[in-house]
């Protein structure tokens, strides 16, 4: 009964919608079918037992705790650095700089838990992480000022900008502070300052805590708040948001150093909550997760839960894929890269939108002439 | 044979922004004929046109030439069907000849090379042919606008175009080479070619064409005998109704001056003196406005008051305070309201909704704040209201205002901006380009703010709104004014024409009457 009842007011719900909504929605769909027969495809082609293959592929995560706890590991990073982007790019501010701040956002984290704070209980994990975002705050602000300053192209200079970090954080890993008895790390992080297990018997900490409220945070300033609805403005129009009276470099610059911190932020709760020490020696990709989490949930961070369960699942699936069956992991990186390839095609089904268009003008052409009928008789 | 040259059937086209812009439209154009289609602004004229030309697909219906039904897919397919148009904005290359924008895309070649004397020859003899007085040789940059037009039309005819299409071809033309223009299209109707003349001077299209087919709203009204109609029919049949054009308006009560300019001297980007000792003040309760063709100065002026303005001298200032170096957030906080003249730049953030747009003024107000977050039912609450209020036509308030007509989008541009602090209004051209319906609601509106007691300054391009609006009356000439008139009721558009091009000019105790204070 109440199950038919939702169902109505879904159905209501989507007849409602506006013909761009549901244009935005068939899209999504036709671009996630590509993707996934042209994962499929190759998996037939390369593998033995295909089969059993896909099965992993498509149903790891129900396939073991183990799986399911790597699911949710996964999704702590794409949330945050999605949210990270959906700020940055909400005010078109097309900053790609997101690595270098997760990068020596979780150096400094590690730093702090070494040596910093080992041993507070509770407290040491929260210094850490607001160091991380302090620091992703300052990287992020260099590139973001010298865009403000001398106009240099924010998408060069965060892009040059990520290798400059990465290089800096490994000068001070291997020249400053590495552990004597090793070549490729830092001393161990204090045990006070791993963020703790939520879930017994899994990996699942809790980062997860922290990513959804930062999920939630990002929803409301970007839509609730009078900064995001001026962010918002100035992403879509800068000469409108000016003549509004906005302040349009303020808001873009603050969008940047939002989008920094929570960077930061990101690296110091991947530190704190998986690793040991600090040990990256290369950027570690989740920057740019964030910009195909922006794409898939269309700068709004109230779609990022959704899209982040959707590409945790199936790089489950392909991690479990790849040490279960031998198919490449890579797999994965095409198939998002197919999807993300048919989103960002702004032409992609134009011809289907015109036609939807078409015949909701000319619906509603048929409602005014049935009115004006009534009204006439 | 077809005695329809060019026929279209049932044609209808919606935009993707879901705008019907022509909804069954039925027109024919025969052999030997020039053939008018009026229509207001936004009826679409234009969308029909583009269709012909193959700038735009239709969703629906048939386009018939010399009787056989054709597919106009690009602009080169209707080129080879015969079909040639001349854009209001030319699309020539400055720094190229004459000869060498007419082959433009066909150029002969001698070789590899392009072959510059056969082009001057073919140029020459089609210019020849028609009785084109123009110099194959000069280079677009000199010309005038006329001639510029003319190579327009030439490069058309070489390209062997029987139909030419020209859109509003008039309005960039002094009477004289109006006069030239007409002499050649009506030498090109006798030599067997279709002309389709968009416009909507009524006069015009009395005098030079055959038959008229008016469009309103995107539908066909009717195609007619230009000889059996008058020009009043003609103006009822584009708008639907008899409008009343005139806004009634008491005489104005003015107050104190809410916006003085004194001795304003304006320099653009390049340094050039663009406004050149300009005084003039607008006081609360009256509309004043400036008359001028565009280019004149007004721009700046618009700009220098509402914080977009660059380097200057003199002083401008609003209830006593220069507004030089104000910013923006300051110049409305104190009052100021901008209806700006590009309204999809300026005006809207398109992919934004309705609501979104008509607030985005008043976020930093306290009654739509609570807390650290926006008041979203006091927002929604104000916004239906301002929807219903300025009678917005709309699916609701989330829509995004790109969706809408330019009318509506207009109505969106004026809720906001005089639902705000109102002491000094700057409208720059707040009809244009939308229906009269829209036009009417927005003058009376405008009037209405003015017996509240705002101060307006009204800047347009159409004399009968700055006429029958304006309580006093300034005409800008080459950055200056060139006249001032303390009522505006009794002047004429005639008058108006001969200080807006110069023929006239006031003298300067004549025109300092402008400034009161």
């Amino acid at each position: 009964m109440s199950s038919e009842k939702a169902c109505a007011r879904l159905l209501r719900h989507l007849r409602s919608l506006s013909v761009q909504s549901k244009h935005e929605m068939l899209r999504m769909a036709v671009a996630i079918a590509i993707g996934l027969a042209v994962a499929v495809i190759l998996v037939v082609l390369t593998t033995e037992d295909a089969g059993q293959a896909l099965a992993y592929f498509v149903a790891a995560p129900f396939m073991g705790t183990a799986y399911f706890s790597h699911m949710v590991e996964v999704i702590i990073p794409l949330v945050m650095t999605g949210s990270a982007v959906c700020v940055m790019f909400s005010a078109n501010q097309f900053n790609l700089g997101l690595e270098g701040t997760i990068y020596l956002g979780g150096l400094a984290a590690a730093l702090a838990g070494v040596y910093l704070v080992p041993d507070l209980p509770v407290l040491s994990p929260v210094v850490c992480i607001l160091l991380g975002g302090l620091v992703g705050f300052f990287v992020m602000a260099i590139p973001a000022l010298l865009q403000y300053k001398f106009k240099a192209n924010i998408v060069v200079s965060t892009l040059m900008m990520n290798y400059v970090c990465l290089y800096v954080g490994l000068f001070f890993l291997f020249r400053v502070f590495k552990d004597p008895a090793s070549s490729q790390h830092t001393l161990p992080i204090g045990p006070c300052a791993h963020l703790p297990v939520l879930f017994a018997g899994t990996r699942i900490h809790a980062g997860l805590l922290l990513a959804a409220a930062v999920v939630a945070a990002s929803y409301l300033l970007l839509y609730k708040t009078r900064m995001g609805a001026g962010l918002r403005m100035v992403g879509q129009n800068p000469k409108f948001a000016q003549c509004m009276g906005l302040g349009v470099s303020g808001l873009a610059l603050a969008s940047q150093f939002i989008g920094g911190a929570i960077g930061g932020m990101t690296g110091a709760v991947q530190m704190l909550g998986l690793y040991d020490r600090f040990q990256w020696t290369s950027l570690m990709g989740w920057g740019w997760d964030g910009v195909t989490m922006a794409i898939f949930a269309r700068n709004n961070p109230k779609y990022l839960p959704l899209a982040a369960i959707f590409l945790a699942y199936f790089r489950t699936g392909a991690w479990v894929m790849s040490f279960k069956a031998g198919v490449q992991i890579d797999l994965v990186s095409v198939f998002e890269g197919v999807m993300v390839l048919f989103l960002m095609a702004e032409k992609f089904l134009s011809g289907t939108y015109r036609k939807m268009v078409f015949a909701d003008a000319d619906r509603k052409r048929q409602e005014r002439m049935s009115k004006g009928e009534e009204a006439v008789a | 044979m077809d005695e329809d040259f060019l026929r279209l059937e049932h044609i209808t086209k919606v935009y993707d922004n879901g705008i019907m812009a022509n909804d069954d439209v039925n027109f024919s154009a025969r052999k030997g004929e020039i053939h008018a289609i009026c229509g207001e602004n936004g009826a679409g004229k234009s969308t029909l046109m583009k269709q012909i030309y193959g700038v735009e697909q239709p969703n629906e219906g048939r386009i018939i030439v010399r009787g056989s039904e054709v597919k106009l897919s690009s602009p080169q397919v209707a080129i080879s069907h015969g079909i040639g148009m001349v854009f209001q904005h030319f699309m020539l290359v400055p720094s190229l000849t004459v000869a060498e924008n007419v082959t433009l895309g066909i150029e002969p070649r001698a070789g590899l090379r392009f072959d510059a004397g056969r082009a001057m020859a073919m140029t020459r003899e089609v210019c020849e042919k028609y009785g084109f007085d123009v110099d194959p040789t000069a280079r677009i940059k000199d010309l005038t606008v006329g001639v510029k037009q003319k190579v327009e039309i030439l490069k058309a005819l070489v390209r062997g175009a029987e139909i030419l299409i020209l859109d509003e071809p008039t309005a960039v033309l002094t009477p004289q080479e109006t006069d030239e223009l007409f002499a050649q299209l009506r030498s090109l109707r006798e030599s067997g070619h279709t002309i389709i003349f968009i416009s909507h001077k009524l006069g015009e299209v009395k005098s030079l064409c055959d038959r008229l087919t008016v469009i309103r709203r995107g539908h066909t009204v009717g195609t007619y005998d230009v000889r059996g109609v008058s020009e009043a029919d003609i103006s009822r049949l584009m708008v639907g109704v008899d409008v009343d054009s005139r806004i009634p308006k008491a005489p104005s009560r003015p107050g104190e001056a809410v916006l003085a300019a004194k001795s304003l001297v304006l320099f653009d980007r390049d340094g050039k003196r663009v406004v050149n000792d300009v005084s003039f003040s607008v006081r609360a309760g009256e509309i004043v406005g400036i008359a001028g063709v565009e280019g004149n100065g007004q721009a700046p002026i618009v700009d220098a008051i509402t914080g977009f303005g660059s380097s200057g001298s003199g002083s401008l200032t609003m209830l006593g305070e220069e507004l030089c170096g104000k910013s923006v957030r300051e110049l409305r906080d104190r009052g100021l309201a901008y209806i700006p003249e590009d309204r999809m730049a300026l005006g809207i953030a398109a992919n934004l909704s309705i609501k979104e747009n008509m607030i985005a003024d008043k976020l930093g107000l306290a009654r739509y704040n609570k807390g650290p977050l926006l008041d979203a039912e006091a927002i929604s609450e104000d916004t239906n209201a301002w929807i219903e209020g300025f009678s917005v036509l709309c699916d609701g308030p989330e829509q995004s205002v790109g969706m809408l007509s330019g009318g509506n989008i207009q109505k969106v541009v004026v809720a906001r901006e005089l639902t705000g602090k109102t002491n000094l209004i700057v409208c720059d051209q707040p009809t244009r380009g939308i229906d009269v319906g829209a036009s009417d609601s927005i003058r009376r509106r405008l009037v209405q703010m003015r017996d509240d007691g705002s101060a307006i300054l009204l800047v347009s391009a159409d004399l009968s709104e700055l006429l029958s609006l304006s309580d006093r009356l300034l005409v800008v000439f080459d950055g200056e004014v060139s006249a001032y008139f303390s009522d505006a009721g009794e002047v004429t558009e005639e008058e108006l024409g001969y200080y807006m091009l110069g023929v006239r000019k006031m003298s300067d105790e004549e025109v300092g009457g402008a400034y009161i204070v």
